[in-house]
C-alpha cells in the first residue's frame, strides 16, 4: 500500500513534468505494480511448503543413495539346485554396528549337521538370537565364517539362502489377508505360478503338518477367513502354527526356531511344540530356547556363554558332565526324565487349546494401527460415533468457549480493533484511489497538492494496516498459545482420571488418544484465535465496503453489492472448499498405500526371512499406480477447468 | 463433473462482477448521473473488498474439523469416571494394618464385551498375611480378578471387601496406596533408576529407603554396579536393561511403597529361568510379611502358596494347597503333569 502511495506521488510528478503523457499510463503502472506485488506476496505462503519439500527431498535422496550392504533383491551369488543343509560355524565374531564396543559373539565354533536337530541354550543376552540374524544374513559377521555345504554363506544368493533357511520367531507376524494368502506367502520360485487349486492343496498339506488344519476348518470361512481385520480372532498358539505352516510350505532344508514357543502359555506351547517336532523331522534344525524342556530331545545341545560355546553333547551326556547345563536343568526343575511328556501328545489337548484360547491375544493388525495413526479418518466418521461429540453447532461451541476465558478478553478487544482497521482499509483504499485518479484531471499546483496529500494518506493507511495486522498477529498468537496450553492440560487431566472402560474402547487406543491430544486442542485453538480474527476481518470488510459503495451512489452501489460482491465472495469460498476436498481425497487414497508400507516395515524381519521383498514392492507399485491414475484423472479435469477460467478472464478483459 | 461447474464459476466470479460494474457504471456515467469519482469509489470498494474477503477463506482451516474438536472437548467434560474421588469417599481408606480380602459372589463382564460373563460368581476369603494364588488356562478370568482388586473396574454384581469394608465405597487413591501391583512387563519411564523406583510415592524418599527397596528386590547388586548407580537413566522404556533387571526395578518400585497387599500378575513369566529365579526369590521374601495375591501360569512359582484357587470358566473349580490339590487328581493335577512338576512334592 505504501508502494501504491509512492507510485502515485512519483506518477503525478512525472505526469506534471510531461514525462508521462497519459493518465492511463500512470494507472496502468500503479495497478500492475500493486497487483504484481500482491501475487508475489501470495507466493510467500507457499514458501513454507517449498522449504519443507526441499528438506524432505534431501532426506529422500540420502535414503535412495544409501547402498544396501546385503541387498536381498540382487541376483548375484550361487543358487545351487540341491542343498544338503550342513552348516559349520568357524570362529565367528560379531558386534552390532550400533554398539561396536560390545562384542556379542567371541569366537563361536559350532557344527550343525544335516538332518539333525541342534539346540542352542544359554542365558539371555549370550548371543543365541544374534546367531539367527547372522544365519539369515541380516548382519555381516565381523570375522570368522559360516559355511553351508562347505561354502561361505556370503557366496550364496541372499534370496536363495533365505528361501532355504526358514525361520520361526517368537512372535509371528501375520499379514492382512486370508489364511490361505498368509500361508501362501511362504511359496518360492515356481510354486508362485502354480494354479490356485494346487496351491490350496499345498497350503492344506502344510497346515496339516503344522497341526493348523483342524482349527482353520472351524473358522467361519475356513481358509478364506480374513485375518487382521477382526483383530484378535486367533490365539497366540494358532498364529504360531500358521506361521510354521508358512515356513515349511516351501519344503526348506534348514529350519531355525528362535524361542518359537516361549511367548505361549503351557497349553498352547505343547501343541506348537508337537507341530515343530513333526515338521523338523529329517531337516537340519536349529532350536533356540531358554526353556530346557523343549530341547531335551535334540541330537546335540550346545550351551552358550559369553559369545562362545561352553559345552555340548546330548541331554544325558551334559547331565553327566555336571557343568553349566546340569545347573540350568536343576534350576528349571527338570528331572532326568519327564514322565508328563506322554500327557502332551494328546490330540484332545489340541482341540482344547483352540477352544479356550480363542479371542484372547489380539493380532496387531494394520487396521488398529491405522485408527491409531490417522485421526483424520476418525474425524470423518465423527458423525456416526456414538460418543465423542455433543452435536453442538459451531456458534454454540464458540460461545461456550469464549465464556470460559474472561482473562483473554483484552486480547479479543485487540483483535476486534485490528479487524476494524484492516477491514476498514478496503473502502478507505477505494476512496483514496478514486481521489488520486481525480487529481490527475486537475491542473497545476492544486493537482500537485491533492496528489501529494492523497499519496500521503495512502501511506498513513499503509501504516495503520501494518499496526492492525501486527496487533492481530500478536493477539491471535497469545490467545492460541494460552488456549492450546489450557485445553491440552484439561484433556490430559480428564483422560487420566477416566475409568479403565474408556481405554478399552477400540477408538481410544493409546495411539488414537495421543493423536487427538495434539490435534484437538490445536484445531480449537485455531478456531478461537486466527479463525475468529479472520471472520471478524471479513465481516468488517464486507460491511464497510458495502456501506461505502451504497453511500456513494445507491444505484450502482446496491447493484454491485448484491450482484457483484456476493458472487465474488461466494466464488472465493467455493474455490477454497473444492481445493480442500481434492486434497483430502488424494490423502485418503494415499493412506491405503501407506498402510501397506507400514505393515511391511513393521514386520521387516518376517518379510525378509520369507523373501517377500519383491512381492511387496510389486503390490506397493500396484497401489501407487491406481492412485496415480485417479489423481491424473482429477488433474486433467482440473487443467480443463483452469483453461476455461483463463478463457473467461480474457473475455472479461476484452469487455 | 458436478463439482466442476461451480469450481469454474468460482474462478470467473471476479470478472463477472467487474463486467457488471463497468457496464452499469458506464451507463450511469454517460447519463451524467454519477461522477467518475463516485463510479471509481463504488467499483473499487466492491471489487477490492470482495477480493480481500475471498482470499481470507484460504487461511481458514477446516471449520468442520474445528467443530468436531470443540465438540470433542465439550463431550469429554460430560464423561464422568465412576471410580474416582468424591466428596463422600475422600477420607475413606482401608482401616487396620493387616489386610484380609473377601469376594462375595462377584460377577463381571467387560463393557466392551457385554455378552461374555468373565467372572460368574466368585466367592472367597483371603486371610491376613497369607499367600493366595490363582491359576487356570488363559482367558479364564484370573487377571480380571487382579484388575477388580486394583479397582480398575468395579464388579458387575457382588462386592469385594477389604477388612470387611466395601472397597467400592473407598477413595480409589487411598485404597490403591495400600497395595502394589507387579505386572508381567512393567513399564519403566524416562528418568533415572531412582525416579523410576520412587514413582509411586507421595514424598521423595531418602537414599537409604531406595537402597533398602533395591535390596529387597534383589536389585541392589546390579544397581550399584551401574556406572551412575541410582542416577543411571533408564532410557526409553528401560530397554537398555535386560528383562530381569527391569522386573527387579519394578519390584523395588512396588516394595518401596511398603504395600500391605501385594498383587503379582504373571510377574515372572516373561523372564528367562535365571532371572526368574532371582526375581522369584525377591518376591517370595516380600510376600512373607504381607498379604499376597498372585496370578501365574507357571505352577512352580506358586507351589508354596497357602491357598491355590483353580479358576475355570469364571468360577472357582478347585481350591486348596499344592498337596491337597495334587491328591484331588483334578484339573490342578493335570496342569502339574503337563508342566512336569510331578517329581517335586
Amino acid at each position: 500500500m505504501s508502494g501504491t502511495a509512492l507510485a502515485f506521488w512519483q506518477g503525478y510528478r512525472m505526469f506534471q513534468s510531461g514525462e508521462v503523457e497519459a493518465i492511463g499510463t500512470v494507472i496502468t503502472v500503479v495497478l500492475s505494480v500493486t497487483l504484481g506485488a500482491t501475487s508475489v506476496m501470495f507466493t510467500m505462503f507457499s514458501m513454507t511448503a517449498i522449504t519443507n519439500a526441499s528438506s524432505a527431498a534431501a532426506e529422500l535422496f540420502s535414503i535412495i543413495d544409501k547402498p544396501s550392504l546385503l541387498d536381498p533383491l540382487s541376483f548375484e551369488g550361487k543358487r545351487p539346485t540341491a542343498c544338503a543343509g550342513d552348516i559349520e560355524i568357524r570362529n565367528l565374531r560379531f558386534a552390532y554396528p550400533s554398539r561396536p564396543t560390545a562384542p556379542v559373539l567371541q569366537g563361536l565354533n559350532l557344527a550343525i549337521p544335516s538332518g539333525k536337530t541342534t539346540a542352542l541354550v544359554g542365558p539371555s543376552g549370550c548371543g543365541k538370537s544374534t546367531l539367527v540374524g547372522l544365519l539369515e544374513r541380516w548382519y555381516q559377521p565381523t570375522s570368522g565364517e559360516i559355511l553351508l555345504d562347505g561354502y561361505d554363506i556370503a557366496d550364496f544368493n541372499t534370496n536363495w539362502l533365505r528361501s532355504n533357511i526358514r525361520l520361526v520367531q517368537q512372535e509371528p507376524t501375520l499379514f492382512t489377508g486370508t489364511v490361505f494368502q498368509n500361508v501362501a506367502k511362504g511359496f518360492i520360485g515356481e510354486q508362485v505360478n502354480l494354479p490356485e487349486k494346487e496351491q490350496l492343496q499345498l497350503v492344506k498339506e502344510a497346515c496339516m503338518a503344522a497341526y493348523a488344519h483342524e482349527f482353520i476348518e472351524k473358522l467361519p470361512d475356513g481358509y478364506d477367513t480374513q485375518l487382521g481385520e477382526s483383530a484378535g480372532s486367533l490365539s497366540g498358539g494358532q498364529r504360531q502354527r500358521l506361521s510354521i505352516a508358512r515356513s515349511i510350505i516351501s519344503d526348506p532344508k534348514i529350519l531355525l526356531f528362535d524361542e518359537a514357543t516361549s511367548a505361549l502359555d503351557p497349553r498352547a506351547e505343547r501343541v506348537v511344540q508337537d507341530a515343530l517336532d513333526r515338521v523338523s523331522a529329517d531337516k537340519t534344525t536349529l532350536v533356540i530356547a531358554h526353556k530346557l524342556a523343549t530341547v531335551m530331545a535334540a541330537d546335540n545341545i550346545a550351551v552358550m556363554g559369553n559369545g562362545r560355546v561352553v559345552e555340548q553333547g546330548t541331554h544325558s551326556e551334559l547331565l553327566e558332565r555336571d557343568g553349566l547345563y546340569a545347573a540350568m536343568v536343576r534350576a528349571q526343575d527338570l528331572g532326568a526324565d519327564a514322565r508328563g511328556q506322554d500327557f502332551h501328545r494328546d490330540s484332545d489337548e489340541v482341540v482344547h487349546e483352540d477352544n479356550l484360547d480363542a479371542n484372547f491375544e489380539p493380532t496387531v493388525s494394520l487396521r488398529t494401527l491405522e485408527s491409531g495413526l490417522m485421526p483424520k479418518a476418525s474425524d470423518r466418521k465423527a458423525g456416526q460415533l456414538p460418543a465423542g461429540t455433543l452435536g453442538y453447532s459451531l456458534t454454540k461451541c464458540i460461545a461456550i468457549m469464549l465464556k470460559e476465558h474472561p482473562d483473554l478478553y483484552v486480547w479479543y478487544f485487540f483483535i476486534a480493533l485490528a479487524c476494524l482497521i484492516a477491514g476498514g482499509s478496503y473502502p478507505a483504499q477505494a476512496i483514496l484511489f478514486s481521489r488520486l485518479i481525480n487529481a490527475f484531471t486537475l491542473q497545476g499546483s492544486e493537482g500537485q497538492e491533492q496528489a501529494n496529500f492523497y499519496a500521503l494518506l495512502f501511506f498513513v493507511l499503509a501504516l495503520a494496516n501494518l499496526l492492525g495486522f501486527f496487533c492481530t498477529g500478536l493477539a491471535t498468537n497469545t490467545i492460541g498459545q494460552t488456549l492450546t496450553h489450557r485445553y491440552r492440560r484439561e484433556m490430559i487431566e480428564r483422560i487420566v482420571y477416566f475409568d479403565q472402560d474408556f481405554f478399552d474402547r477400540p477408538e481410544n487406543s493409546s495411539g488414537a488418544l495421543t493423536a487427538r491430544l495434539s490435534a484437538v486442542p490445536s484445531a480449537v485453538q485455531e478456531l478461537m484465535s486466527a479463525n475468529l480474527g479472520l471472520v471478524g476481518n471479513v465481516t468488517v470488510n464486507i460491511i464497510a465496503s458495502s456501506v461505502t459503495a451504497i453511500a456513494f451512489g445507491w444505484k450502482l452501489g446496491l447493484t454491485m453489492v448484491f450482484a457483484g460482491l456476493s458472487i465474488i465472495v461466494a466464488g472465493g469460498y467455493f474455490r477454497i472448499r473444492l481445493d480442500q476436498k481434492l486434497e483430502a481425497s488424494i490423502e485418503e487414497q494415499f493412506a491405503s498405500s501407506a498402510s501397506l508400507a507400514t505393515e511391511a516395515v513393521a514386520s521387516i524381519r518376517t518379510v525378509s526371512s520369507l523373501t517377500l521383498e519383491t512381492s511387496i514392492l510389486r503390490e506397493y507399485n500396484k497401489t501407487l499406480d491406481v492412485i496415480m491414475a485417479k489423481v491424473i484423472r482429477n488433474l486433467v479435469s482440473d487443467e480443463a477447468m483452469k483453461l476455461y477460467c483463463a478463457h473467461t478472464r480474457m473475455m472479461a478483459n476484452v469487455q | 463433473m458436478l463439482t466442476l461447474g461451480p469450481y469454474a464459476l468460482s474462478q470467473s466470479a471476479e470478472f463477472l462482477a467487474n463486467a457488471l460494474g463497468f457496464w452499469y457504471g458506464s451507463r450511469l456515467l454517460v447519463q451524467g448521473e454519477y461522477t467518475s469519482t463516485q463510479f471509481f469509489v463504488i467499483l473499487i470498494a466492491v471489487i477490492f473488498g470482495g477480493q480481500g474477503a475471498a482470499q481470507f477463506f484460504s487461511y481458514t482451516t477446516s471449520l468442520s474439523k474445528a467443530k468436531w474438536s470443540a465438540n470433542y472437548i465439550l463431550w469429554l467434560r460430560t464423561v464422568k469416571a465412576t471410580i474416582c474421588e468424591t466428596e463422600e469417599n475422600r477420607d475413606r481408606g482401608p482401616s487396620r494394618d493387616d489386610v484380609s480380602i473377601s469376594l462375595e459372589n462377584v460377577e463381571f463382564r467387560y463393557k466392551q464385551r457385554e455378552a461374555t460373563r468373565v467372572l460368574r460368581g466368585i466367592s472367597l476369603d483371603i486371610k491376613p498375611g497369607t499367600y493366595a494364588a490363582f491359576v487356570g488356562p488363559s482367558g479364564c478370568g484370573k487377571s480380571t480378578i487382579v484388575s477388580l482388586l486394583e479397582r480398575f473396574y468395579d464388579p458387575t454384581s457382588g462386592c469385594i471387601t477389604l477388612n470387611e469394608d466395601d472397597i467400592s465405597l473407598m477413595s480409589p487413591a487411598l485404597y490403591r496406596r495400600c497395595m502394589s501391583l507387579v505386572q508381567q512387563t512393567p513399564p519403566l519411564y524416562l528418568g533415572s533408576v531412582r525416579e523410576n523406583i520412587a514413582l509411586g510415592l507421595v514424598y521423595s524418599p531418602s537414599d537409604e529407603e531406595v537402597y533398602e527397596a533395591c535390596h529387597q528386590a534383589n536389585a541392589l547388586e546390579f544397581v550399584s554396579s551401574l556406572p551412575e548407580g541410582l542416577n543411571t537413566p533408564c532410557g526409553s522404556k528401560g530397554l537398555q536393561f535386560s528383562g530381569g533387571q527391569r522386573q527387579r526395578i519394578a519390584v523395588a518400585r512396588a516394595l518401596i511403597r511398603k504395600p500391605r497387599l501385594l498383587l503379582l500378575d504373571e510377574a515372572t513369566s516373561a523372564l528367562d529361568t535365571q532371572s526368574e529365579r532371582i526375581v522369584q526369590r525377591a518376591l517370595d521374601e516380600a510376600a512373607s510379611s504381607r498379604t499376597t495375591i498372585a496370578v501365574a501360569h507357571r505352577l512352580s512359582t506358586i507351589r508354596h502358596a497357602h491357598v491355590i484357587y483353580v479358576i475355570g470358566d469364571g468360577r472357582i473349580a478347585e481350591m486348596g494347597t499344592h498337596e491337597e490339590l495334587q491328591r484331588l487328581k483334578g484339573r490342578y493335577y493335570a496342569m502339574c503333569l503337563a508342566q512336569s512338576l510331578d517329581q517335586i512334592q
